[in-house]
């Protein structure tokens, strides 16, 4: 195959990538499961008293853009969601081996 | 392993667990101690005035208003309230002991019977139930109106909070000196990053109060509420602050962390209700 050949070859499989992820984008049911792992983290974050008044208002926008069928956006929400609360779970984590460096000396 | 060689670490680390295992009078003694020092020019009994012990500016205006405090016709109301029979006749008089007078100082206490942390509101809404009336909303409105007047009747006590010698008690303690020493919220502050190791200095135009004195003067009038609000709901603002989300007020986690507060302000005034921006 000559270089040419490749390159061009190249650029139809990211074509076809590209416009299939764009085609069909994020599914309804994507969106849906990764909701239910953000609220499963808010959860799981509160049971330890470590919930981050972050998360919820995320969660909360990325409902209100599936019901729009704003799936992109509702996808992005709800990761965010995750994130927020899989910090506070390791902040929880963390704080449970150092709270004590900040007792008074 | 190797880093345990390291003797500074070494010391370290024992000095940490000296101080994680440390007794709650041990705890106490560190606590009064470590404020005293740094405000070695402030009497003990001073840090029950908050932030106005620290800041003279805010105190001279505070002063001001204390002629005619905020709070002053939510404080007869309270007095009304906690007069007033239930529908059974009984009076809240009747769950407390001495009547209901001069005993915030001992507030919260710990229930060996139940193994929790008893606190004056809890105990107000237990006495309605018993009495067969509705628990009244733990936050603000009456419950503080009836805890204000309480505490009014306190006046000048020493905070005499005990911590009976089982397990279930000193655990209840310990989990509420965590919480209170551990980093919180999306801008991972403890309460004691503000109100220990910051205390005196300002957070945006507010100059941070010491935790020491913080418990004696609660229900609160914030100028911010615009009315008597109970000590959880002052632990939810803070927690707001810093991005994590409040807990419920009279959760177990809540009432550890008045637990541990109000032990360490032990032999300081009762003053409230007072008035706060
Ligand atoms: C980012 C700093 C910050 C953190 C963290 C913080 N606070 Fe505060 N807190 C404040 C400020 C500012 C005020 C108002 C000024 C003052 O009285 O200190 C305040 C006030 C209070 C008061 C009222 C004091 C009074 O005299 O009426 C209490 C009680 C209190 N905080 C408890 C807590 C507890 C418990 C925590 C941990 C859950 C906490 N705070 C965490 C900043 C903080």
């Amino acid at each position: 195959m000559k270089k040419s050949q490749l390159i061009r070859t190249l650029g139809l499989v990211v074509f076809i990538i590209s416009s299939s992820v764009l085609a069909h984008g994020i599914t309804q049911s994507q969106v849906e499961q990764a909701i239910a792992t953000a609220e499963k983290l808010l959860i799981q974050s509160a049971q330890v008293d470590h919930q981050w008044s972050t998360a919820e208002p995320l969660i909360k926008q990325a409902k209100k853009a599936l019901q729009l069928k704003q799936y992109e956006n509702a996808y992005s929400f709800a990761q965010k969601a995750s994130q927020q609360s899989t910090l506070a779970l390791k902040q929880a984590d963390t704080e449970q081996a150092n709270w004590a460096l900040n007792l008074p000396k | 392993m190797k880093i345990f060689l390291n003797p500074f670490v070494f010391i370290a680390l024992i000095a940490v667990t000296v101080n994680v295992m440390a007794t709650p009078e041990e705890d106490k003694k560190t606590f009064q101690q470590f404020y005293s020092e740094r405000f070695s020019n402030i009497d003990l009994d001073e840090f029950s005035n908050g932030v106005y012990a620290l800041d003279k500016d805010a105190r001279s205006q505070w002063e001001a208003m204390s002629d005619f405090p905020p709070y002053e016709d939510a404080l007869e109301e309270g007095e009304e309230l906690f007069n007033t029979p239930f529908e059974n006749g009984n009076h809240y008089a009747s769950c407390f002991q001495n009547d209901g007078q001069n005993i915030r100082q001992n507030y919260p206490l710990f229930d060996t019977q139940r193994n929790t942390v008893v606190t004056l509101e809890l105990a107000i809404n237990e006495c309605r139930i018993h009495n067969n009336e509705q628990p009244l909303p733990y936050k603000k409105g009456d419950i503080a109106k009836i805890s204000a007047y309480m505490a009014s009747t306190s006046e000048g006590s020493a905070t005499n909070v005990s911590i009976p010698d089982t397990k279930e008690a000193l655990s209840a303690y310990q989990a509420g000196k965590q919480f209170f020493y551990t980093k919180h919220g999306q801008l991972n502050f403890s309460c004691a990053n503000c109100h220990v190791q910051y205390a005196g200095r300002k957070a945006r135009s507010e100059t941070l109060s010491t935790a020491l004195g913080q418990t004696t003067h609660f229900p609160v009038y914030r100028l911010k509420w615009e009315a008597l609000g109970t000590l959880h709901r002052r632990f939810d603002s803070c927690l707001i602050n810093i991005r994590a989300t409040p807990l419920e007020a009279q959760s177990e986690t809540y009432k550890n962390l008045e637990y541990f507060l109000s032990y360490m302000s032990n032999g300081l005034p009762i003053n409230g209700p007072a008035s706060r921006k």
